[in-house]
């Protein structure tokens, strides 16, 4: 019961009575006759930590840029809290960011570089003294104070650089790819340290990053951009469960995807024929897709299961020749030949020794998987 | 790249480097000769360095000198930052690219047609305006700044450009006005290029002959006009003698600034 | 009232004033007074002070008539000894250019090779001399080269010569100071841009089979062209107006264009003429120059780029 009542505070997108915090209305920015950002809106709500996922170049740093105010939209207009900011400059804005070069200043000491922001808002020296001391231990720095940005490894930088930002008391922190300049195993662990200051802190985040893994390990929604188009929006859950659209598909994770044409459309399903893949699909969710119109049905490997017999059901099943086979430890992808030369992927979890997997290379395989996995792409 | 140096490229490297400071060693060598002579060795004495300080007329100059390379070297240098600021963080504006040619356009003017355009110019002033009021220190410092700041502006530019953008940025969106990130940020960054720069402007004041000689007046003879009256009369162990002072001035000066740009990169 | 206020600070905050003063600055005394030479050299030769006369002149009824006067080009056109003058200037900077290459190539390629504490040695060993006193650096080769001077008398004991060499007050002597005293700039430059060689690109050739001078000949030189073409600019500009060299090593037989152009402001008192051969030398250097500009202005663009 409380579970219930805290997921729906966690999901104000979900009431339509909730006032997005920071809105974004129809907002571009060309580059010399360049749309780098084409006509984003999005509302983002209080407390939320919402990622900007794309490749590289997809417009996701200039939009965050605008957020801050480094860069002023050709059209469109930006919220906060209620008030356009569109125009106003950096220095006066309720909005704080961290680089991805973190922009420690060099000549300052650790404290200076926190208290910098302080003092611009004229705060008294003993009150600046506490807040730093409170932001420093907040990202457990508080032993570093006197040392210089040139002394510190990359990970106690990314956490002054936070500090720097969380100490302002800010309306909402902009982050841009903040864990890229890490190793892998401390990129992991301050993820989750990230969260946990953010619901500690209670401000609104937007990270910018092109790793997906990231993004969805710690964002409440993500927005995938790509071509400066902002392509779909939600949870992490629903972005990978439910691409709208082959880029995003593309894009988080690896899929699977076969050609095919609506051969039946009812309330509580569709009906595919497809002959890449030498199968109907029944999808077991409605979906606008008339009778008679080609679409791209689309499946993730790990849905995707493997047998040496023959399957029941006749729908939703497919056989193909192993072609290979890659082992990584915890899972193996297989990569299976159909008849129509399409290879499938599809991830087993290694439950017993390699030994003793019962399939091996260039054996004959059933494919299947069930009605609700399989995913229509219309655009 | 960094391998072993071949042995023929280590011979022309001696060669090379003998070239560039052989003339410089029989200068100060023949600075302590006892005769007259600067090509035959008579004996160490420092007598030259002694009748240095006898000479009014060049003691005069190098005050002078002092002076104006003081003077040209210090507006020199808060021309030219304003200049490469202006360049390069101002974004575009108009006459952007027209500024930035005039701005380079100094070091490649040659040095007499700099002198005589600005002599010209003052002679045109003085008929116009009454000012300025003949020739002297005022002209050359003029004519200085002028020079002093081209190179200036080169150096403080190519810091600026090195410098990483974020810094200002972060500065601006913690809060500061963009003329507090200038006092509080870039300034104390881009500090080395101004010390160099500085430098820079003082010895190449110091060490102009033409421009100065046609901007100069009557009683206003910098050191480089003085030295190239008395070496056209002949060579004097005087000169070697001053010439050794200067060298070793400068070449402390040298490795100041030196220490100053490689003590802290950030 | 206060958007008033507002406003006005604004203006008078505005980073644009950052760019007034020196623009100001650098028209006032660099542009203005180049146009003023070109004024001038149109006009023709008075007595008095300044010795010239004005370009416009009021001619009854009001009409201002505008006297451009050719005689100074045409006067410089039919006096073959200022062709000879300027082609003298070009063909001295040009083989001085060239030493300055042959001695400054290895030695630019030797520190960018050289590991890194002698690197900065080396390099500040060529950067020293070029802030010593330039006249100084010239007036020490007039003890070398002169006929009791210490290369006449070393050659005189090897038993090369018997008689003393004129090598003082000669083309020769101006070539080898020009050498000498721009040599700096030529190393700088080259230096810059061996630097940034990969040497893994040199490797790369290495392993597919180049030889070390084919190695050179294919990567390195060509991609140090850059360095060679800015500092041939960077030697040959200033040389071709070169005065105290000429007038301190070269004697009376070298004539360079700094130095007629000092002896008709100076000695001749004709502003109008030393200004044309001024604007002159300017047309003659407008495509060293604007290859240079060019290539500063690439690199400024690629420092500048964000």
């Amino acid at each position: 019961m409380v579970k219930k009542t805290k997921r729906i505070q966690l999901q104000p997108w979900q009431d339509p009575k909730a006032k997005p915090y920071i809105h974004l209305e129809g907002v571009s920015k060309e580059f010399g006759g360049i749309l780098a950002v084409d006509d984003v809106t999005l509302s983002i709500y209080q407390g939320e930590f919402f990622s900007l996922l794309g490749p590289s170049g997809c417009g996701k740093t200039t939009l965050l840029r605008m957020l801050a105010g480094f860069e002023i939209p050709t059209r469109g207009k930006i919220y906060i809290d209620g008030i356009d900011v569109t125009r106003r400059p950096a220095y006066d804005r309720p909005v704080n960011m961290m680089f991805q070069s973190y922009a420690l200043f060099p000549h300052m000491t650790v404290e200076q570089n926190v208290a910098f922001g302080l003092k611009q808002e004229r705060i008294p020296k003993i009150e600046i003294r506490e807040r730093v001391r409170e932001a420093l231990k907040l990202v457990q720095m508080e032993t570093y104070g006197t040392r210089q940005p040139h002394q510190l490894s990359g990970g106690q930088r990314q956490r002054v650089a936070l500090a720097r930002c969380l100490v302002k008391r800010p309306k909402l922190l902009l982050l841009d790819e903040p864990l890229a300049a890490l190793d892998k195993r401390l990129r992991e662990q301050t993820q989750f340290e990230l969260v946990s200051i953010q619901e500690e802190v209670g401000i609104t985040f937007i990270l910018v990053t092109h790793d997906q893994e990231e993004a969805m390990t710690m964002s409440t929604r993500l927005g995938i951009m790509d071509h400066g188009r902002l392509r779909q929006i939600g949870t992490p859950n629903e972005i990978y469960e439910y691409p709208h659209s082959e880029s995003v598909a593309d894009f988080i994770g690896s899929i699977n995807k076969f050609e095919g044409l609506v051969v039946e459309d009812k309330a509580d399903h569709i009906l595919v024929e497809s002959e890449e893949a030498g199968c109907e699909f029944y999808v077991s969710h409605s979906v606008d897709a008339p009778v008679g119109s080609q679409v791209k049905v689309a499946i993730r490997p790990e849905k995707v299961m493997i047998a040496t017999t023959a399957p029941e059901q006749k729908r939703n099943a497919t056989k193909g020749i192993v072609r290979d086979i890659g082992y990584l430890g915890d899972i193996s992808i297989y990569h299976v030949e159909l008849k129509s030369g399409k290879i499938v992927l599809a991830t087993q979890p290694n439950l017993v020794r390699l030994a003793e997997r019962p399939v091996t290379w260039d054996d004959e395989v059933y494919l299947f998987w069930r009605a609700e996995n399989s995913i229509v792409l219309t655009a | 790249m960094q391998t072993k140096l071949p042995p023929s490229l280590k011979l022309a490297m001696s060669v090379g480097y003998s070239f560039l400071y052989l003339p410089i060693l029989t200068l100060i060598v023949f600075s302590f000769n006892a005769s007259r002579d600067v090509t035959v060795w008579q004996g160490f004495s420092t007598k030259w360095y002694g009748s240095l300080l006898q000479d009014d007329v060049l003691i005069k100059s190098v005050w002078i000198s002092l002076e104006v390379a003081t003077c040209a070297a210090t507006v020199a240098v808060a021309f030219g930052t304003l200049a490469a600021v202006a360049l390069s963080r101002l974004g575009r504006f108009r006459g952007r690219r027209f500024f930035g040619i005039l701005t380079a356009a100094p070091l490649v003017m040659p040095e007499v047609i700099t002198g005589l355009s600005l002599l010209l110019l003052f002679v045109g002033l003085e008929q116009t305006l009454g000012w300025p009021k003949g020739r002297g220190v005022l002209t050359i410092t003029i004519a200085h700044i002028t020079l002093c700041m081209a190179y200036v502006t080169i150096l403080v530019r190519g810091r600026l450009s090195d410098m990483d953008r974020s810094l200002e940025e972060a500065a601006l969106d913690l809060g500061a006005r963009p003329l507090k990130v200038f006092t509080a940020i870039t300034l104390p960054l881009i500090f080395p290029a101004l010390i160099s720069g500085w430098l820079l402007a003082f010895a190449l004041s110091l060490d102009d002959l033409v421009i100065a000689s046609f901007v100069a007046g009557p009683g206003s003879s910098t050191l480089p006009m003085v030295i190239f009256s008395s070496i056209r009369f002949g060579i004097t162990p005087q000169i070697n003698a001053l010439a050794t002072l200067i060298i070793t001035g400068v070449a402390i000066a040298v490795m100041m600034a030196g220490w100053l740009i490689h003590r802290k990169r950030y | 009232m206060r958007g008033v206020w507002k406003k006005a600070e604004k203006t008078l905050t505005s980073p644009f004033w950052a760019a007034v003063v020196p623009y100001g600055w650098l028209l006032l005394f660099f542009l203005v007074p180049f146009l003023i030479v070109l004024k001038i050299s149109f006009s023709d030769l008075k007595l008095g002070l300044p010795p010239y006369g004005p370009l416009t002149e009021w001619v009854e009824d009001g009409v201002l008539m505008i006297k451009l006067n050719l005689t100074n080009y045409s006067f410089i056109g039919t006096d073959s000894l200022y062709l000879f003058t300027y082609l003298e200037s070009l063909m001295i900077a040009v083989l001085g250019t060239a030493g300055c290459l042959c001695i400054g190539y290895p030695m630019a390629y030797g520190i960018a090779k050289a590991a890194q504490p002698l690197r900065t040695v080396l390099l500040m060993m060529v950067i020293l001399p070029f802030w010593t006193s330039f006249l100084l650096r010239v007036y020490a080769w007039i003890g070398i080269l002169s006929p009791h001077g210490f290369l006449n008398k070393a050659l005189m004991k090897v038993g090369l010569l018997s008689t003393p060499l004129p090598l003082l007050d000669t083309t020769f002597a101006t070539i080898l100071g020009i050498i000498y005293c721009y040599l700096p700039f030529m190393i700088l430059p080259l230096y810059a841009s061996l630097e940034k060689i990969d040497h893994a690109l040199v490797e790369a050739a290495y392993d597919l089979g180049a030889h070390p001078f084919q190695a050179f000949l294919r990567i390195i030189w060509p991609l140090s062209l850059s360095g060679v073409m800015a500092g041939s600019m960077l030697v040959l500009i200033p040389a071709v107006g070169e005065f105290v060299i000429p007038e301190l090593l070269g004697g009376s037989q070298t004539l360079m264009i700094g130095k007629v152009i000092w002896n008709e402001f100076f000695t001749n008192r004709d502003w109008p003429v030393a200004s044309a051969l001024a604007i002159l030398m300017l047309i003659f250097l407008i495509i060293p120059i604007s290859i240079f500009q060019r290539l500063q202005e690439r690199q400024i663009r690629f420092l500048d780029a964000d």
